[in-house]
């Protein structure tokens, strides 16, 4: 006979039948630290003793004592958020060391998901912004801690690989999965909001002094290439009403009217002659009213022209003052209504883009543009440290969900044949107690009775 | 103030007085402090009052010595004698004491702990011991029920043979 290590395993008879022995249970669950609250339940227990009549009885434990453990509002909203070690298995069967190693699991699932909580809130809040205004903040948060509670019951859900069910868990590990990976994307984003809002205002600025001196050098290059988009129409018109009069001789009746299309009739020609392009879009209202096609381009042409030294002019105030200017300053002189539509200043003085939407764009524009830029990168500083751990606890967590989920164990825990067994069980261990009870009486009272003689 | 209490209690829910005094008498008799608790479980002095203990310990301060629960309770049951002094003419007469044994109470109700620890025979002490068992063992079974948690190493070996056996491949 092999001597088990373990006091609490007797040892196997020879025919593999073990007997149940009720008293080294109740030995068990007398010394083990996790029952203490069954204990206190028994020991409270009342007794009455009726020394008249010799009677002794007991009450009966509350059938709260157990049920009552878990229960409570703190304790069911928490474990939304930190669900329990053992809420990942099934209830029919399971080891200490494995509802330890269930532990880790569930832990490190939770910091994953209230560390992506945390780290995309600020996106949701500004995102929000705009339609919630004040109450952006809670109903984001709200939402945070809804996506982290629904990861985790994905989380949860994803380990019951039992027949029939293996469907379900493969889409709720994706569904885990998939949530993760969203909010790890933008978790970086998210810190980058919470702690450079200053830098990603003053980015956002800076790309738009960028853009507008950028937009005035296509201007002057349109204009100066004669490709102004109205030039080019005048252009067309006057060259199609040209193409019609070289087709016609001249004394044909059509010449003269085409003649007027194209460059107005003398008279016209003549109150034109000598006038500044100005003094012409004055006196008819509009290019567009100066009469033939011809003389709408001629005069478009010279504005342009004009337009075109007056904006190489302006574009080379600008690239004076963006190197001598902050970008706000440059705004509120050269583009007063950019700078007013897009920026509002707080009451403390700071400077912040006035739409919630604007800042989660040109946020996740700068997070991103940095995060493929070699050399832009270590300016992500901590933004970027969060997203990697966002990434390593995601990863590790869907990793050991996995891994779990196709364990021995955890099919045991599910499994409906064990629990049967575990019933019939615990029933012989309460069958065989007061057969026990008896036998170890009668035991002191044999060695008592020895001890007498 | 009845001697003793519905249930034990620990020596550090006891007076400043009372855990003072026991430690003056460890500290006479020469014990180690740390036995405190270890000789307060075993004399069973959780089940006196306070007032009752007090005065036991200051006569085992005297005495130097350490009483249980039942000898200092059957210390208070003891008739006095009467005394063999003759009346003096300068005071007044003592007075004699007088037989008096105390009523009990028909009914006891206490925990079950008392029972065990202080029942009157140890017929009633075997049977609050197997009801706290039965109950123990009924509390774990729910217990199980509701958590799944089979750590009792032999329950859960046997489970494990019974899976490796009949179910793993079905799984």
């Amino acid at each position: 006979m092999q001597l088990s290590p373990d006091p609490f395993i007797p040892p196997e008879t020879g025919d593999g039948s073990v007997e149940l022995t009720p008293l080294q249970l109740i030995r068990w669950i007398d010394t083990s630290p996790d029952l203490g609250y069954l204990r206190d339940a028994a020991d409270r227990l009342q007794g009455r003793y009726d020394s008249t009549t010799g009677q002794l009885t007991f009450q009966t434990p509350s059938v709260d004592t157990v049920v009552s453990r878990d229960k409570g509002f703190i304790k069911t909203i928490r474990y939304f958020f930190w669900p329990r070690a053992n809420s990942i298995r099934g209830k029919s069967c399971a080891s200490q060391e494995f509802d330890q190693s269930c532990g880790n699991t569930v832990n490190l699932m939770a910091v994953s998901t209230l560390w992506d909580a945390f780290t995309t809130y600020p996106l949701i809040q500004f995102a929000l912004t705009d339609f919630f205004g004040g109450a952006a903040l809670p109903t984001a948060i709200a939402l945070s801690l809804g996506l982290t509670a629904g990861s985790n019951i994905a989380g949860k859900e994803s380990c019951n690989r039992t027949k029939g069910k293996r469907g379900s868990a493969r889409s709720a590990l994706l569904i885990f999965l998939g949530l993760s990976l969203l909010r790890t994307a933008f978790s970086g984003v998210g810190l980058d909001i919470l702690i450079n809002r200053a830098g990603i205002t003053r980015g956002y600025a800076e790309e738009l002094v960028d853009k507008r001196i950028g937009e005035t050098s296509l201007r002057i290059e349109e204009l100066s290439t004669l490709k102004n988009p109205v030039l080019q129409e005048f252009k067309a018109a006057c060259d199609a009403t040209e193409e019609q009069l070289r087709e016609l001789q001249r004394n044909d009746l059509r010449w003269d009217s085409t003649f007027r299309k194209a460059r107005g009739s003398f008279v016209q020609q003549a109150e034109m002659r000598g006038k500044t392009p100005a003094q012409i879009v004055a006196m008819h209202g509009s290019v567009s009213n100066i009469p033939g096609d011809c003389n709408r381009q001629t005069v478009q042409q010279q504005l342009d022209s004009q337009a075109a030294t007056d904006l190489r002019g302006k574009l080379k105030t600008y690239k004076k003052d963006q190197d001598s200017l902050s970008a706000y300053s440059f705004l509120e002189k050269h583009f007063p209504e950019d700078y007013k539509s897009k920026f509002v200043t707080t009451d403390k003085g700071e400077v912040e883009i006035r739409e919630g939407g604007e800042l989660v764009r040109t946020s996740i524009g700068q997070f991103y543009s940095k995060l493929i830029d070699i050399e832009r990168l270590p300016g992500l500083g901590f933004s970027l440290f969060g997203m990697i751990i966002s990434v390593v606890l995601s990863g590790g967590s869907v990793l050991m969900l996995r891994s779990k989920s196709k364990s021995e164990d955890m099919q045991m825990s599910f499994s409906n044949q064990m629990l049967n067994e575990r019933e019939d069980l615990l029933n012989g261990y309460s069958e065989k107690l007061a057969a026990s009870q008896a036998r170890r009486e009668g035991q002191a009272t044999n060695n008592g009775g020895l001890n007498d003689a | 103030m009845p001697d003793q209490l519905d249930s034990n209690l620990n020596f550090e829910d006891r007076t400043q007085e009372v855990q003072r005094s026991i430690r003056t008498l460890f500290e006479k008799i020469g014990r180690d402090e740390n036995e405190i608790t270890i000789v307060y479980g075993q004399m069973n002095w959780g089940s006196l009052s306070n007032s009752v203990l007090y005065t036991a310990l200051l006569e085992m301060e005297n005495d130097l010595n350490i009483l249980s629960a039942e000898q200092i309770l059957a210390d208070r049951r003891i008739v006095t004698r009467p005394g063999s002094r003759e009346p003096g003419t300068d005071e007044d007469p003592e007075e004699l004491s007088e037989t008096w044994v105390r009523r009990r109470q028909p009914v006891i109700t206490k925990d079950i702990s008392w029972f065990i620890n202080n029942g009157d025979s140890e017929e009633i002490k075997n049977k609050a011991r197997k009801y706290r068992e039965r109950m123990l063992l009924d509390l774990y079974m729910e217990h199980v029920k509701m958590t799944g948690e089979t750590y009792f190493p032999e329950l859960h070996r046997l489970l494990k043979a019974e899976w490796d056996f009949s179910y793993r491949n079905e799984e």
